[in-house]
């Protein structure tokens, strides 16, 4: 009994102490303040010991085989450069909408920062945050290495942005023997895919699933039949504000999707489950096919020991192009980059067929850099690669709509898939739209 | 005698009978709240390629600890910002507020009613909208994305559950003996320190066991406020072993057990300062 | 051995501990609360707290107030100044704002009774003494040990529709009519994600309630055991009345976190399906870093703490009264 009222008592006089004098530096955070900034600041981004220069560079691959890819590119610019030392710091994809706006904000923001999706990366230039690096893609001709993929970085006439990987080239991922054993071929046309989709049905399997907890991956379908029932053209205006939600084209492609949806032809309870929920009853053939899918279906179908291939999303008639949906990951320097000149020689080493190509060679993924080369990834990713860079291609929802309308069409076509009636269409056609309405009233 | 020894008989049937229904009542309360884990540790043994919710409750069928060693060596850092940042801002924050609360709640001060209230009331401040500012504030005094200024924030944060709870608790101490204390020549703090805090052991213990566990647990305000990994704590540091398209649960499952165990030996360590009449006993002794 | 009352009882301990405890110091001193000097003593135990908290929650709350006034990105500085249009806004245009406002009401609702009921009811029953209290206590406790991301990933698995524990079991029982799509269902979504967060939350109702319990003298309840009352009795009469305190602590603070609950709805459904699970929190996370309306979202976080703070202030004066007078 004595001694624990003894360790008690040992325990809230050093509990005291160490609060009383915390609570007395605390009173004065004036003077604290200037001895702390020179402390703290210098060691943001930590101080090594050495003499080199420093660049502190901000991404997202968090996860294998990702990080393993930025860590070789990371070593090779060290090497490349060895008198600059890179501090890498990666932060998980759905945090990085809280922290980046605001870390690149703070006074000693990243050097090199990945601003993902459109509509942060603008108000962040709007914001006077980013470096204009337009003379970069003049002085050193990066509009020839990255195609058309280098326009992700327009705005305002300049140019703030590197594309590195191709976040998504989504397709449709099947098994070749699945299809070989029913007798079927990928599809070009919608027609040909909702035969296959019927046959699947007839055999009772689900045809097709969709991972919708998130709130991301119904969109894609959506996003793939407006463009491809209304053409590139609906799908820009969609973004710009000249075509509308309620035009027919767009009310056409919900209304196919409800079909399917009516059909069964998808795995029920898309809204229940996380994309990677439904991986096993793919694998396992209880359900066809994956789709919009990235290349992630191909990896995870390569854990379970399948060999995934993959078909462009068909068109809607034989001889429409086929137009893919794209998203570039982008990097940034910021304005107040406190290594301006080390950021610079990064992100242009960031967008080198070299530094692409060590990534890519990792990871599978592919990249913006249309010189890479592809000739030993294995063969549906070469397909999809050759497709990536070789269609033409449009941003996806996620980052080109104007950020207040794709926040609603996120919940509204959740409730649609619910729900795939002709009212909840009208509905939510009429929700998201208004919403764009209302962003473009604003300015 | 008859009816004395049936009705003693009884009562000790009946005792024996409550007694046994009180165990099964824990029991499978305890089973309930303990099979949500078992995925957990189910998970934490299985070798990726066998982690899908449709198994999560089946044994491993080929049982590794790969994934503690995974999950150890990408956090181990983190672990040791974690006790860096949750050992300091627990101690303080309970220090700080028990003097506080013992102001608030013993000292018929002028206005101090409202403070309570006003301290009180912060934390229904919606932590989601003072971030742009709590960031601006940390960066201008040169505490942004260090371990001092998550430890800050949580010691400042930490003083509304602490000046809540403990005031409440001091509020209940008998003013005789406050009154008697002060009458024989106890000064302020000596009724504080000789008084209020002994007799308070419970309500101490639950406090820092409260707040040792929410620190350690907390994530959000550390995403925002030390969001690089070299000092994030390992609650950041877990979510870079997740990735976008793909769970890594096995090895996220380990590592949760890894940061877990810390916050239950605490709580099971701060037990001995529920044990009923400590203070009295240990006086008579 | 001698009977008791409950005063007796009461008085001996307070003499115990009186005589004991504060060694008699023989000085002049005697403390006036008076006296200016420790009118200072007083404020000046209370300044670290009071600095604290006013700069880091109420200097915040100030610039959040000042940016609700302002149409804003959350990125440039202020300049575009609208007065009370985003209030207007949000309180007579924005029919996601009420909606929010009513699964934060629902989820409070919840909130405040599943944890507290099963909190109390398990501190009592292990208040009891017996074998092995240290294992259930650990038990019950531990889910509060486990941050919000494992959780909400556990829960996830629990109500997977297919492969879920909970549909499994209803399945094994024949009950499998009433398997649900727990987090896609409009009417279960909120239920579900509560009682998620209720396991986590027992683990602070219990040890509130048993830090209450245990700061209950033994003379009390032995007082009342002889004076031949039942266990019952015991608790209602004696024990439920003494723990006032804890109960204040424990529904207020309940109360008040209830409004600002956010990690676990991020993480299992983000507010889905459609809204259904959409709170305030949530809907100001979505304004200020999705949509960069940061300004919209101030004001969303002030309408916020307003509704909470005038809530938990009222509850809380309420219960601290009852104190008072118990």
């Amino acid at each position: 009994m004595k001694t624990k009222v003894l360790s008690r008592r040992r325990f809230l006089r050093t509990a005291a102490l160490v609060g009383g004098s915390l609570a007395v530096t605390n009173l004065v955070p004036a003077q604290v303040s200037a001895a702390a900034k020179n402390q703290f600041t210098s060691s943001y981004p930590a101080v090594s010991a050495q003499e080199k220069k420093l660049v502190s560079f901000w991404h997202i691959y968090t996860e294998e085989p990702r990080n393993k890819g930025v860590e070789a590119v990371i070593s090779a610019f060290e090497k490349a450069y060895p008198e600059i030392k890179v501090e890498a710091n990666a932060v998980f994809h759905q945090d990085a909408k809280v922290v980046f706006p605001n870390v690149i904000k703070t006074s000693r923001p990243p050097d090199v920062i990945q601003l993902r999706t459109t509509s942060l990366a603008r108000i962040s230039i709007d914001a006077g945050l980013v470096m204009d690096i337009t003379e970069m893609y003049e002085e050193k001709g990066y509009d020839k290495r990255f195609g058309p993929l280098g326009d992700t970085a327009d705005w305002k006439g300049r140019k703030w942005s590197i594309p590195f990987n191709l976040d998504q080239f989504p397709g449709v991922w099947y098994f070749k023997d699945v299809f070989e054993k029913m007798g079927l071929k990928p599809p070009t046309t919608l027609d040909e895919l909702e035969v296959i989709l019927a046959e699947f049905k007839k055999n009772n399997i689900s045809a097709i699933w969709i991972g919708n907890r998130d709130r991301w991956h119904a969109p894609y379908m959506v996003e793939y039949l407006i463009l491809r029932l209304g053409g590139v053209k609906t799908w820009k205006g969609l973004a710009d504000g000249s075509a509308h939600w309620t035009d027919p084209e767009v009310v056409a492609a919900f209304e196919k999707f409800a079909d399917w949806l009516n059909k069964g032809y998808f795995y029920p309870d898309m809204n229940a489950y996380d994309i990677t929920d439904l991986y096993p009853y793919w694998t396992s053939d209880q359900i066809g096919m994956c789709g919009p899918c990235g290349p992630w279906a191909f990896e995870n179908a390569k854990l379970a020991g399948r060999d995934a291939d993959y078909f462009p999303f068909p068109v809607l008639k034989e001889g429409d192009p086929v137009v893919g949906i794209v998203n570039a990951e982008p990097f940034s320097i910021s304005k107040n980059a406190p290594h301006p000149e080390e950021a610079k020689l990064l992100l242009d080493f960031l967008g080198s067929k070299e530094a692409q190509q060590i990534f890519m060679d990792i990871t599978n993924i592919p990249m913006a850099n249309l010189d890479v080369d592809v000739s030993n990834q294995p063969e549906p990713i070469q397909k999809m690669i050759k497709d990536a860079h070789t269609l033409p291609s449009v941003l996806g929802f996620d980052w080109d709509l104007p950020e207040a309308a794709f926040s609603v069409a996120q919940p509204a076509i959740q409730e649609f898939v619910a729900d795939p009636t002709p009212a909840t269409i009208a509905k939510v056609t009429k929700e998201i739209e208004d919403s764009v309405q209302k962003w473009l009233q604003q300015g | 005698m008859n009816i004395a020894s049936d009705s003693s008989l009884w009562r000790r049937l009946k005792q024996r009978l409550a007694r046994a229904l009180l165990y099964i009542a824990l029991i499978v309360i305890s089973v309930i709240w303990l099979l949500p884990l078992i995925s957990v540790i189910f998970t934490s043994l299985k070798p990726e390629g066998e982690i899908y919710a449709t198994t999560a409750w089946m044994l491993p069928r080929a049982p590794t600890l790969a994934n503690f060693v995974d999950a150890w060596q990408t956090v181990i850092g983190n672990f040791i910002n974690t006790v860096l940042i949750t050992v300091p801002s627990s101690l303080f924050s309970v220090a700080i507020g028990s003097l506080g609360a013992y102001a608030i709640a013993r000292l018929r001060l002028p206005a101090s009613q409202l403070i309570y209230l006003l301290i009180v009331a912060s934390i229904t401040i919606p932590f989601a909208s003072i971030i742009p500012s709590l960031v601006r504030l940390l960066d201008n005094i040169g505490l942004i994305n260090t371990i001092p200024g998550i430890i800050l924030v949580h010691t400042a944060h930490g003083q509304v559950i602490v000046v809540f709870l403990l005031a409440r608790f001091f509020a209940t101490i008998h003013e005789d003996i406050l009154d008697a204390a002060r009458v024989d020549g106890c000064s302020i703090l000596g009724i504080y320190w000789r008084i209020v805090l002994p007799l308070s052991g419970a309500a101490l213990a639950a406090t820092f066991i409260l707040q040792f566990t929410w620190i350690w647990n907390d994530y959000f305000k550390a995403l925002v406020i030390v969001p690089q990994k070299t000092n994030a704590p390992i609650t950041v540091g877990m979510t870079l072993l997740a990735g976008q398209y793909a769970g890594k649960w096995h090895i996220r499952s380990a590592a949760a057990i890894i940061a877990t165990l810390p916050t239950v030996a605490i709580f099971l360590g701060f037990q001995r300062f529920f044990i009923r009449g400590v203070t009295v006993g240990a006086v008579k002794g | 051995m001698e009977k008791k009352g409950y005063f007796q009882a009461m008085q001996d301990w307070h003499t115990v501990l009186h005589s004991a405890v504060c060694r008699i110091k023989r000085d002049t001193y005697i403390w006036h609360l008076s006296s200016s000097t420790s009118i200072l003593v007083g404020y000046l135990l209370m300044l670290p707290t009071v600095a604290l908290v006013a700069l880091f929650w109420w200097y915040p709350l100030l610039e959040v107030l000042y940016a609700s006034f302002f149409n804003w990105d959350g990125l440039s500085p202020l300049q575009h100044f609208v007065g009370l249009a985003n209030y207007r806004t949000l309180l007579f245009e924005d029919p996601y704002f009420w909606n929010a406002v009513k699964n934060t009401l629902i989820w409070s609702a919840m909130y405040v009774t599943i944890p507290v009921v099963i909190g109390l009811v398990a501190a009592l029953m292990l208040n009891a003494r017996i074998g092995g209290e240290n294992i259930f206590k650990g038990i019950l406790y531990l889910p509060s040990a486990i941050s919000f991301a494992v959780v909400a990933f556990i829960w996830g698995w629990m109500y997977h529709p297919a492969g879920g524990l909970i549909n499994q079991m209803l399945r094994a029982l024949n009950l499998g009519v009433l398997a649900q799509p727990w987090l896609a269902s409009n009417t279960f979504v909120l239920p579900a994600i509560n009682i998620a967060s209720s396991w986590v939350h027992v683990g602070f109702a219990l040890v509130v309630f048993l830090a209450g319990l245990r700061s209950i003298p033994d003379e009390l309840i032995e007082a009342a055991t002889i004076d031949g009352a039942s266990q019952w009795q015991t608790i209602r009469h004696i024990l439920i009345p003494l723990l006032r305190p804890a109960f204040t602590v424990v529904l207020g603070w309940t109360l008040m976190l209830s409004v600002n609950v956010f990690d676990q709805i991020n993480i299992l459904t983000k507010g889905g399906p459609g809204r259904a699970s959409e709170v305030l929190s949530i809907y100001l996370y979505v304004k200020t870093f999705l949509e960069h309306q940061a300004g919209m979202a101030s004001a969303v976080g002030i309408i916020m703490f307003l509704l909470a703070a005038a809530g938990g202030i009222l509850y809380v004066r309420q219960m601290i009264s009852q104190e008072v007078t118990a």
